[in-house]
């Protein structure tokens, strides 16, 4: 990154709105590539930007970082409260660290990338877009997924892809368990490739893990009285 | 919502109460409405220390009375009061949990209001309806050189926003052990009704007052820490992160679902277990580089001096 185009912001001693404040200001202002120094876990930095804009926070950063935004290139090299980019329209994130509950919750496009471990809730409701975990991934990780694809590297904790509509989720380590309605998938050439792409960012390929694909039995989408006991196997 | 943060200190010279304090204040956010503490280690004479708070509307002028009730279970050996709360170093006749029982009863019995909040070998606990930093002035906790605590800061859920209903709660009559708790427990007016009827007197209808009743018994039957809180993720309905302290240590457990967050930072020097990790930020600065990881749902952990 260009250092003489980079804007600073230091956050140590302000309030969360006077930081978010600064930013916005700059980016008002035209620039497109920012640091932010002592984040210091503060929730809801970087809310609410739409513009393309390059942000690095140095340090950690607490909940809802980045959420509700539409074209941000986020790097966090600490670690990651809940929710990270919530609702996102499109745009990238990568956390060097690990990050929280609920990571990546309903985005809609985009890629958010996990170096560390994600917590429970990982994707939930995800909406588009691909969620990478280097790391492990916790309980219910993409809970009610209804497009996307989730990408971990190492375990996933119980109830993986419960209630899964759409979408498609590898991992790379074991399977605790599968929520209800999900099953495993053979995992194709096709598939291969796109891991091949998308673990780029991490430097991993994906000939070094047994990769399994998770995807919805879709038996849960119509209830219909008469096929209870094909309802309730598939709980 | 509610924060919860804990705190041991490996070695000495580590500032347990300024760390401990300001973690919750810096999880003030989760909990405006009171702020509570159970702190070990700090110097008092007698072999117990009561907590007494004097009531809402109580005061100094409940002294004489508390005393009294104390001298009829033992000698009082020190005692002083500020802002609300006595502080009675005690030798019990009977440090049996009955022996303590009937004291705390007594001293409750004698003056309307009065509430024994804790009785330790090594604890002393305050609440108040105010921030950590404002308990911290008021009831003079700078220096002391405490081994180690839990703290909360409450958001009200089941119960009234006043100090009786403030965390953390002492398991009475068991000594020193304490609960914080971000949670709801879903199961425990079940469990108090059978508690009650093994005659166990509970203080008000908050779920953390069971919880912290519930662990001290297993503890009591013999369980470790360890076991304790590992026992409870199966015995414990709802959500929960919660810490239960001891004279020794405290231990942390987390439910299942993963519901409430927790974190853990450790060094040589200390272990921290905390809500959010703006605690962290909030007692070793911006720029701490201190591994943290995220608690496991489902998992327990316990940490002894």
């Amino acid at each position: 990154m260009d250092a003489v185009t980079l804007a600073r912001v230091d956050a140590h001693g302000k309030t969360t709105r006077e930081v978010n404040g600064e930013i916005r200001a700059l980016v008002a202002s035209g620039q497109r590539e920012i640091e932010v120094l002592n984040p210091g876990s503060r929730h809801n930095l970087a809310v609410g930007i739409l513009e393309p804009v390059r942000i690095v926070f140095r340090g950690d950063v607490g909940y809802f970082c980045g959420g509700l935004s539409d074209g941000l290139d986020l790097e966090i090299e600490g670690d990651a409260g809940w929710s990270l980019g919530a609702d996102m329209m499109t745009g990238k994130i990568v956390v060097h660290g690990s990050s929280g509950s609920s990571t990546a919750p309903s985005i809609r496009g985009g890629l958010v990338v996990v170096m560390g471990d994600a917590g429970a809730r990982t994707a939930i409701a995800l909406k588009g877009g691909t969620v990478v975990v280097g790391g492990s991934t916790g309980y219910m990780t993409g809970f009610m997924m209804q497009k996307g694809t989730i990408v971990v590297c190492g375990d996933a904790e119980e109830a993986l892809a419960d209630s899964m509509y759409e979408g498609r989720i590898f991992v790379g380590g074991k399977i605790a368990e599968l929520g209800n309605d999900a099953v495993v998938k053979e995992v194709t050439g096709e598939d291969r490739e796109f891991l091949r792409g998308a673990l780029k960012p991490l430097g991993l390929s994906p000939d070094a893990f047994d990769f399994k694909k998770v995807e919805s039995g879709r038996r849960l989408w119509n209830f219909d009285k008469k096929e209870f006991t094909v309802w309730k196997a598939a709980l | 919502m509610c924060g919860i943060a804990g705190f041991l200190a490996k070695r000495e010279g580590v500032p347990v109460g300024e760390s401990l304090v300001a973690m919750l204040q810096a999880l003030y956010g989760r909990g405006p409405d009171s702020t509570g503490l159970s702190l070990y280690g700090g110097p008092f004479e007698g072999e117990l220390l009561a907590s007494i708070w004097a009531g809402d509307d109580g005061g100094e002028s409940a002294r004489e009375t508390v005393l009294e009730a104390v001298d009829r279970h033992g000698r009082v050996r020190s005692h002083d009061y500020t802002e609300g709360y006595f502080r009675v170093g005690l030798t019990p006749e009977d440090a049996s949990p009955q022996g303590l029982r009937a004291l705390a009863e007594d001293v409750e019995r004698s003056s309307p209001g009065v509430r024994v909040f804790s009785l330790g070998h090594k604890l002393e606990l305050i609440k108040y309806t105010a921030d950590a930093r404002t308990i911290f002035d008021r009831w003079r906790l700078a220096g002391v050189p405490f081994t180690h605590g839990v703290g909360h800061v409450r958001m009200a859920t089941e119960s009234r926003v006043d100090v009786n209903h403030s965390h953390p709660f002492w398991a009475r009559p068991f000594p020193d052990v304490t609960v914080v708790h971000n949670g709801h427990v879903t199961n425990y007016y079940k469990n108090r009704r059978i508690y009650e009827m093994r005659g166990y007197t509970f203080q008000t209808d908050n779920d953390t007052e069971f919880v912290a009743v519930y662990l001290a018994e297993q503890l009591s039957h013999g369980l470790t820490l360890d076991e304790a809180v590992r026992r409870s993720i199966d015995d414990l309905d709802g959500s929960f992160t919660y810490l239960v302290s001891t004279a020794d240590g405290f231990g942390v457990a987390r439910d299942r679902f993963s519901t409430k967050p927790c974190l853990v930072a450790e060094t040589d020097d200390w272990v921290a277990v905390v809500s959010e990790g703006i605690a962290l930020a909030g007692a070793f600065g911006d720029e701490f580089e201190i591994h943290t990881y995220e608690l496991a749902g489902g998992e327990s952990r316990a940490w002894t001096l």
